[in-house]
C-alpha cells in the first residue's frame, strides 16, 4: 500500500494552524518524518487565519509576571490551570522569536517601534501580527523544512494497535478516495468545536479531532464553557474577518466593532441602559439582557449610530485553550499513547472559565504545538512502528463511506439545521437551566442515534459534511453533559437553577470519556494551592455578577 | 449568506482559492480551467478567497439576510 494515498510516516499532525504547523515543524527538526494532513490547506485553517494578536510575555517590555498570573485567574475564575498558565507566560516569547526568524511580520508605527494593542482592564498587551499572510510564511518556512503537506483530505478516525494510536485514516474531498497514514505517533491540531454559527468564521471547526480521540478512549475536558460573541443583526453572516479585509469597506457592511470583548463596554439595552463595563463580565450579559425581555441590545457606534447585536455568534465553541483532549503533562500527551494535542484541541486551561485578554489562544497554540511536536519526536524513539492489517484498514473504509451507499435517509445539511435549531437560542448553552439541558439532552441523543446513522450523500463535498454533523452532535451532547454535570456557575457557565460560584465544590475541572456507549463524566479536583482567598467576601472574589445570585450580604 | 461571484475573465486558473476556502465553496469548472462556486451554501462568509485572489476576480457580498437561525430575534 505505498502509494500517494497510502503513506507511512513518523509523525502525523492533523489540522494545518498554528498549532499544526508549530507541532510539524518543531518535529521535523528533530529528524522525524512528518505529514500535516488538512481538510483545508494548512495556513488557512481553523481559527488562526483570522487572529490578530499574539501575546508575549516578556519583562523587557515591562511585563509583571504575577500580576498577569493573578489577572488570568481573576478573570478564569480560578479554574485556570496555573502551571499552563505560567507554561504560555515563559515560553511565548521564544515561540515570537519563532515567528520573527520564519519570516512572520509585526506591525510597526511610524518611527519603527512595534505596535501594542490592549483594552481596556485587561491583559497583555499583545504585539499586533500583520494580518492574513503569516500562516502562509509560516507553512512555507515548514516546507523548508521538510514537512510534508496533504490539502483537502478530512480524516475520519484514528487507527490503534493494542490501544496505541497507529495513524489516521479518511478521503479525499477531491476524488472521494480512500485515504490512510499509518504514523508512530499522532499530534491532534485540529481546533475547537463549534455547531457552524452565523457571525463567526468557525464553521469547519466541527470538533472532528476530539471526536476522533473520544471514540479510542481520550480523556477530553473543558467542555461545559463557553465562546459567548455576538454579531450584527444587520449582516448576521458578516464575520470579523471581512471586516478586517482592505475590501471590507467596499463591501459595505460598518467599520471594525471590535472584539467582543471591547464591543460589550458601548452596548445598551432596549430601555437604553448601559449593559456592562469591564472588568468584571463573563459577556455573558447580552444573554442576560434577552432573557430578560430587554432585547434587543444595541451596539453605540464611533458616530452615536445604533446597530442590533444577535448572540451565539460562536456557539457550541468553548473559550480558547478550554477544550479538547486533557494533557496528562506538560508534554501534550493524552491518555492513549501515542496520541498529543495542542493548540484549541488541547485542553490546556490557560485561561479558565473565560477569556482575559487579547492574544492568547494564538500563544497558546504555538506553545503547545511546540511541545507536543517535541513530545512527539521523543515518543517515536522507542516506537517500532506497527502494520494496520488489511482487515483493519477494510473496516475503516466501509464505515467511513457507508453514507455513500445508502439509497434513502437524512442529508447532513438538514440534520445540521436541526441540531442548529435545538443548540442556537440563548436558552440552551448561555442561561442554562437543568431542565432545558435534559430535554435538549434527548432531542440530540435521538439525533444521535437515529437520524445520525441515516445520513445518506452522494459526493465527497457532502461526505464531509456528514462526519462533520456526527462531530457536532458529539460536541452538543459533550456540551450538554457537563453544564449538567457542573451544579454551579462559573465564567461562562452559568446555570440558572444555581446561580453562584460554588467553592470550593466546584474549584474542579470536569472530565469525560467513552465507556461502552455511555459518556462519563468525573471531576478532576484543582489543587488547593491554586485556590483563592476562600474567606475574601465573594463580590470580592467574583467581580462578573449573575443573574438571580444572591449576595452573602443580603443573605 | 453566500459568495456572490467569480468574474471568469479576471480568473487566472490558479486554483489558489479552491485550496483556500475553508468549506469547500469553490472548486474548479468541468473543464478544470476556471474556478466557480460549486457549494455557495457553505460559504461562512469569511473572505480568505477574496482577500487571497491576486485577479480581485471574487466578491463577497455581505449586504444580505438568510434564514437563519439565531439565539432569538
Amino acid at each position: 500500500m505505498a502509494d500517494k494515498n497510502h503513506i507511512k510516516v513518523d509523525i502525523l499532525v492533523i489540522g494545518g494552524g498554528f498549532a499544526g504547523l508549530f507541532a510539524a515543524i518543531k518535529a521535523r527538526e528533530q529528524g522525524c518524518s512528518v505529514t500535516l494532513v488538512d481538510k483545508g490547506y494548512a495556513g488557512k485553517s481553523g481559527s488562526s487565519p483570522y487572529a490578530g494578536h499574539f501575546a508575549v510575555f516578556n519583562p523587557d517590555w515591562g511585563h509583571d509576571f504575577d500580576a498577569w498570573m493573578d489577572h488570568v485567574s481573576t478573570i478564569g475564575e480560578y479554574v485556570n490551570n496555573r502551571d499552563w498558565t505560567e507554561m504560555l507566560f515563559t515560553e511565548s516569547l521564544d515561540r515570537y522569536h519563532d515567528l520573527i526568524e520564519w519570516g512572520v511580520e509585526f506591525e510597526h508605527d511610524d518611527k519603527g517601534e512595534l505596535i501594542f494593542d490592549t483594552y481596556e482592564g485587561m491583559v497583555p498587551n499583545a504585539p499586533l501580527l500583520k494580518r492574513w499572510v503569516f500562516g502562509t510564511v509560516i507553512r512555507k518556512h515548514a516546507v523548508r523544512t521538510g514537512v510534508k503537506f496533504v490539502n483537502r483530505v478530512m480524516l475520519t478516525d484514528l487507527m490503534t494497535v493494542d490501544g496505541t494510536v497507529s495513524g489516521a485514516v479518511g478521503f479525499s474531498l477531491d476524488d472521494g478516495e480512500f485515504r490512510s497514514y499509518q504514523a508512530k505517533a499522532v499530534v491532534m491540531c485540529t481546533g475547537g468545536g463549534a455547531l457552524k454559527p452565523q457571525g463567526w468564521p468557525v464553521s469547519e471547526l466541527t470538533a472532528d479531532g476530539e471526536y476522533m480521540a473520544y471514540r479510542i478512549g481520550a480523556e477530553i475536558s473543558g467542555k461545559e464553557f463557553n465562546e459567548p460573541k455576538s454579531a450584527s443583526v444587520d449582516y448576521p453572516a458578516y464575520t470579523m474577518g471581512m471586516e478586517w479585509t482592505e475590501y471590507g469597506a467596499s463591501v459595505g457592511p460598518p467599520p471594525d466593532l471590535g472584539p467582543p470583548q471591547a464591543q460589550l463596554v458601548k452596548c445598551i439595552n432596549s430601555e437604553g441602559e448601559e449593559i456592562t463595563n469591564r472588568p468584571g463580565s463573563n459577556f455573558l450579559e447580552l444573554e442576560f439582557e434577552a432573557h430578560q425581555g430587554r432585547a434587543p441590545v444595541y451596539y453605540r457606534t464611533e458616530d452615536g449610530g445604533l446597530t442590533k447585536r444577535i448572540g451565539g455568534a460562536a456557539t457550541g465553541l468553548s473559550v480558547h485553550t478550554t477544550e479538547g483532549l486533557a494533557p496528562q503533562s506538560m508534554n501534550c500527551d493524552s491518555n492513549i499513547p501515542g496520541l498529543f494535542a495542542a493548540g484549541d484541541s488541547c485542553s490546556t486551561m490557560v485561561v479558565g472559565a473565560t477569556y482575559p485578554g487579547i492574544g492568547y489562544g494564538s500563544a497558546s497554540a504555538a506553545v503547545t504545538g511546540a511541545r507536543a511536536g517535541l513530545s512527539a519526536a521523543a515518543f517515536i524513539k522507542d516506537v517500532p512502528g506497527t502494520k494496520i492489517p488489511a482487515a483493519q484498514l477494510k473496516d475503516y473504509e466501509t464505515q467511513i463511506f457507508v453514507p455513500t451507499k445508502r439509497t434513502g435517509g437524512f442529508g447532513p445539511q438538514w440534520l445540521t439545521q436541526i441540531l442548529q435549531n435545538a443548540m442556537f437560542p440563548y436558552y440552551v448553552l448561555f442561561v442554562k437551566h437543568g431542565d432545558r439541558l435534559q430535554a435538549t439532552l434527548t432531542m440530540v441523543e435521538f439525533m444521535r442515534d437515529h437520524l445520525a446513522p441515516q445520513l445518506m450523500v452522494e459526493n465527497p463535498h457532502d461526505l464531509r459534511l456528514a462526519h462533520e454533523v456526527r462531530s457536532m452532535i458529539y460536541n452538543a451532547e459533550t456540551k450538554l453533559r457537563t453544564s449538567l454535570f457542573r451544579e454551579e456557575s462559573r465564567g461562562t457557565h452559568y446555570r440558572e437553577d444555581f446561580p453562584r460560584r460554588d467553592d470550593p465544590d466546584w474549584l474542579a475541572w470536569i472530565s469525560l470519556q467513552r465507556d461502552g456507549d455511555q459518556m462519563k463524566l468525573w471531576k478532576r479536583p484543582i489543587p488547593e494551592k491554586w485556590w483563592p482567598d476562600l474567606s475574601q467576601p465573594y463580590e470580592k472574589l467574583y467581580e462578573a455578577r449573575m443573574p438571580g445570585e444572591v449576595s452573602e450580604a443580603a443573605e | 449568506m453566500t459568495i456572490d461571484r467569480i468574474d471568469r475573465d479576471l480568473c487566472n486558473s490558479c486554483r489558489l482559492c479552491v485550496f483556500t476556502c475553508p468549506m469547500d465553496v469553490i472548486r474548479m469548472d468541468a473543464d478544470n480551467v476556471k474556478a466557480i462556486i460549486a457549494y455557495p451554501d457553505d460559504c461562512m462568509l469569511c473572505g480568505l478567497c477574496m482577500v487571497d485572489c491576486e485577479k480581485n476576480a471574487i466578491f463577497v457580498g455581505a449586504d444580505r439576510n438568510p434564514p437563519l437561525i439565531t439565539s432569538w430575534g
